[in-house]
């Protein structure tokens, strides 16, 4: 049986600019139902297929203004670029979520190994370096849920560096394992910026089956600008990654041969192995080389990454 | 032709699978070899004895360092097999004759309460081991054990380790217990008579190449 059940949402709210956020989510307390599947929720809405084509229009725009070299630059994996990472422990009053230094080094350890290609799939031009941490103990922003004013407060307060930093907070993830937020949003938000985690997923944490560290992983991806593998469904556009095959809903638990969008227009199983898919961490272990060339557009448009 | 043909059509249903006991037994007997395909953090905590780390990414560049003769055996932290059958692929198709997996990977062998080894500090390093080469540690049960003249004998998981210390019959300045020096009264707590350790006894074992091997009994607290 699942000890944890883990709910997926993607919420958007987008218009070029806006705040954008994904989640994957922890149901709180409903650790012994059997259906986790079932028991799917989604918290914010999703983003439609207009608003997505707006963003690629928009993008599509500013990459044309950029030379040719520095567009190679941006969305190849020939030169990489580090990004630093600054780590935000939020515990309770009382500690709990006092992730250890250990824990922190091993979480960076994954975004490298998964960001490089290590672990099987594509090479990304991503690095990461850890260039600070610090500890609060907070209970109300421990337990902020994405969007509330609790969030807001502790981002405003504790969020260093620029567009290019990624601001790495872990708190009891508000019911979710995890949210983020999009490239495209930072300049209108930009206190908002960065990744929220629940602290038990970093690696030797105990949400298990999610305790190696890729919520980490998946929720750096939509910080680069990577959507989840199943955004669109079976719609032409899908994640707007093309290499990544389309999959009508999010995959749990690790369903080998799941096909959830058939026939020739579909070439290809559900991307359950994807890192932006809602499968569990040992089984997901790649990025395509599409989803690189993604996340080098997107986080190089907006990021100046 | 015909052989690169049999290659590109091969799929994961092609690749056998072996139990944690049978793939304990072929490593006992030097048959096989495991190769763990998952990232350095899941290694770095626990991977099985022995193990060459590939993950799967770099696969193709380093699996000729892996021995000729002997079933590779990958695995991963997956229940199906996932990864471990994907490097299984890569392995035959670079001409590898005898590939596997192992069935339900690390939490398999966990499962199965086989000896695992750690290359991270998760256990520290007895401040009494000291170690100018490469210092590796097996723990497992202690399956074996013999008190000789000027040695002792101890099977600690897979490995077996002698103690050796001429002249004297006691190996106690070797033994520690929870990290700490073995005392008079802990033995005891590691042996119903002398030169029988109790049963279920499990113990680390740090081995230092080229220098001296120390054991960490680990009685239940």
């Amino acid at each position: 049986m699942h000890r944890r059940l883990i709910l997926v949402s993607l919420g958007v709210l987008l218009t070029v600019g806006s705040v954008m956020a994904q989640e994957r989510e922890v149901g709180k307390g409903l650790q012994d139902r059997p259906d986790r599947e079932s028991l799917r929720m989604c918290g914010t809405r999703e983003v439609t297929e207009e608003e997505a084509l707006s963003l690629e229009a928009h993008t599509e725009m500013l990459l044309s203004q950029r030379s040719v070299e520095d567009r190679f630059r941006i969305q190849s994996s020939a030169t990489t670029v580090t990004v630093n990472v600054y780590f935000h422990v939020v515990t309770s009053s009382t500690g709990a979520g006092a992730v250890s230094d250990q824990m922190i080094a091993d979480q960076i350890r994954v975004l490298n190994d998964s960001y490089s290609g290590l672990t099987g799939g594509a090479n990304t031009r991503f690095r990461f370096a850890l260039a600070a941490t610090d500890r609060t103990a907070n209970s109300t922003w421990f337990n902020a849920s994405a969007g509330s004013n609790a969030e807001k407060a502790m981002k405003t307060a504790l969020r260093r560096g620029g567009a290019g930093d990624l601001n790495f907070y872990t708190t009891n993830g508000g019911g979710l394992l995890g949210w983020a937020t999009f490239p495209s949003s930072y300049a209108s938000n930009p206190s908002y910026d960065g990744v929220v985690c629940l602290f038990s997923s970093l690696p030797g944490g105990s949400a298990v089956p999610y305790n190696e560290g890729d919520t980490g992983t998946h929720e750096v991806g939509h910080w680069l600008g990577l959507y989840h593998t199943f955004q669109g469904g079976c719609s032409k556009n899908g994640d707007f990654v093309s290499d990544t095959p389309a999959e009508r809903s999010e995959a749990y638990g690790c369903p080998a041969g799941r096909n959830t969008c058939a026939g020739n227009k579909y070439p290809g199983n559900d991307p359950i192995e994807n890192f932006m898919d809602y499968t569990d961490d040992f089984c997901m272990y790649k990025f395509t080389a599409g989803q690189a060339t993604r996340a080098g557009s997107l986080s190089g448009t907006y990021r100046g990454l | 032709m015909i052989f690169f043909l049999l290659l590109s059509i091969l799929t994961k249903a092609d690749v056998p699978r072996v139990t944690a006991e049978e793939l304990r037994a072929m490593l006992e007997r030097g048959e096989a070899v495991a190769v763990d395909v998952r990232g350095s953090v899941p290694y770095e905590l626990g991977h099985l004895p022995g193990a060459f780390w590939m993950p799967l990414g770099v696969l193709n560049q380093r699996a000729g360092e892996l021995p000729e003769g002997k079933t590779i055996v990958a695995y991963c932290t997956c229940k199906a097999e996932e990864t471990s059958l994907e490097a299984a692929l890569v392995l035959l198709k670079l001409g590898q004759p005898k590939v596997a997996v192992l069935h339900g990977g690390y939490p398999a062998w966990l499962a199965a309460e086989f000896p695992v080894s750690s290359t991270r500090g998760e256990r520290r390093i007895p401040a009494a081991v000291s170690c100018s080469g490469e210092l590796k540690s097996i723990e497992g049960e202690v399956s074996e054990y013999r008190r000789g003249q000027d040695s002792t004998v101890l099977r600690v998981g897979t490995e077996t380790v002698t103690l050796a210390h001429a002249g004297s019959e006691d190996p106690s300045r070797f033994f520690l217990i929870h990290g700490s020096p073995l005392a008079a009264n802990d033995w005891n707590r590691i042996e119903a008579k002398k030169g029988q350790a109790l049963p279920g006894m499990k113990a680390v074992a740090w081995i230092c190449s080229g220098g001296q091997t120390f054991v960490d009994w680990l009685p239940a607290r």
